[in-house]
């Protein structure tokens, strides 16, 4: 028990990302051309997957796009095995310099000092805080050294265009350590990574 | 019928190599060696693009002679030079490496007459410009992508100019102990 009390929270990244790096809106809110590009792929094991690691977390730290997206379609969400109750009960921490106010339930804005508020974030007692999409937030977070671990559930596809996860001109490289991988019945891979130490 | 398939390291951004070509960043240890040694072992015949096919034409040939050479190096020269050796370039005018001819235009017809003739499959190697190009076409039946634990940053992209979305099927991925993870793709449905 001692252990868990003392394990500082972590900052989980988990990504739906195509073979060519696309991670834009692969749930269909957001008007992407490709626009919900992940349910192409669904299989049995992902949800049950997903649901899993939604458990291990109480906190979901966005940017807005993802956010606004997500308080978009979230609220209205209703299914059986108590995602969307979850995704809409729990703490939800919004990186934006231009929102006003967040109206999704449980949602509070970090206006700036972004590494700051996330190093406050992660010292406050709690489970893992999961970042879903935000691509540019996830460019900050890594250039900080804030990412303790990265998830990409890379999928069977090409998509061509659209937001890539990775900023393409970003400051340093980072080297990273594979952790685990899991090959889904749909054929997407899914890649754990933690920093190189 | 012989099959082209696309052998590519990159990095978890996808770049294969960095701003300046770097590819020190590039794990290949002997575990991946074995594992890219069947891919290789069903071909017999080397395609690239101009750039790789600079780089690859300035070390392979002579490797074997140096007193560093490695087991892979010595291993792969045998089955390298030999080889059937098609570079696809506007511009390259003379090749040096034995065994090699240049392919100016109609790279889809030169595919197609090449799959046709009798052997085994035709591999290209790294290329990113080229596979893009031969994506395009339709030209590829199976891609081979290892990717390596890395976020470059910068550098020179895989995948900036596909016309439209493709699907792949998965059809095998293997991790290695040094953190790269091998993803097979043959055309999707």
């Amino acid at each position: 028990m001692a252990r868990e009390v003392s394990r500082m929270r972590r900052i989980v990244v988990s990504e739906f990302v195509s073979l060519d790096g696309v991670v834009e809106d692969p749930g269909g809110a957001e008007k992407f051309k490709h626009g919900g590009w992940s349910f192409k792929f669904l299989d049995d094991q992902v949800p049950k997957y997903k649901l899993d690691e939604l458990s291990t977390s109480d906190t979901l730290l966005l940017g807005r796009v993802t956010y606004e997206g997500f308080a978009k379609a979230w609220p209205s969400v209703k299914d059986d095995v108590g995602f969307a109750d979850k995704m809409n009960g729990m703490h939800k921490y919004v990186v934006s310099t231009t929102l006003k106010k967040v109206d999704w339930n449980n949602s509070r804005l970090i206006k700036g000092n972004i590494p700051e508020e996330v190093k406050k974030l992660k010292q406050q007692p709690g489970k893992d805080i999961l970042v879903y999409g935000s691509g540019k937030l996830v460019n900050t977070l890594l250039q900080h050294d804030l990412v303790d671990e990265l998830r990409l559930m890379v999928h069977p596809v090409v998509l061509g265009s659209g937001k890539r996860l990775f900023d393409d001109n970003a400051e340093s490289l980072k080297v990273l350590k594979l952790e685990d991988s899991k090959t889904f019945p749909s054929g997407i891979v899914l890649l754990s990574y933690h920093p190189a130490k | 019928m012989r099959n082209v398939v696309w052998l590519m390291h990159m990095s978890l951004d996808g770049f294969v190599a960095g701003p300046n070509g770097e590819i020190d960043w590039v794990r290949f240890d002997d575990d991946l060696v074995e594992g890219v040694q069947a891919l290789v072992d069903s071909a017999d015949t080397a395609l690239f693009g101009r750039v790789t096919y600079q780089l690859m034409e300035s070390y392979w040939p002579t490797v074997a002679d140096s007193p560093t050479a490695s087991k892979h190096d010595l291993d792969h020269s045998r089955w390298l030079n030999p080889a059937p050796k098609i570079v696809f370039s506007r511009t390259l005018k003379n090749v040096h490496w034995q065994n090699t001819r240049i392919v100016k235009d109609h790279i889809g017809e030169e595919i197609a007459r090449l799959r046709k003739q009798p052997g085994k499959n035709l591999i290209l190697f790294a290329s990113p410009t080229l596979g893009s190009t031969f994506m395009n076409l339709n030209l590829i039946d199976e891609y081979f992508f290892n990717i390596n634990p890395i976020v470059l940053g910068k550098g020179k992209p895989l995948f900036r100019d596909q016309s439209e979305m493709r699907r792949l099927k998965l059809l095998e991925s293997k991790t290695y102990k040094n953190g790269v993870v091998s993803l097979r793709y043959g055309k999707g449905s």
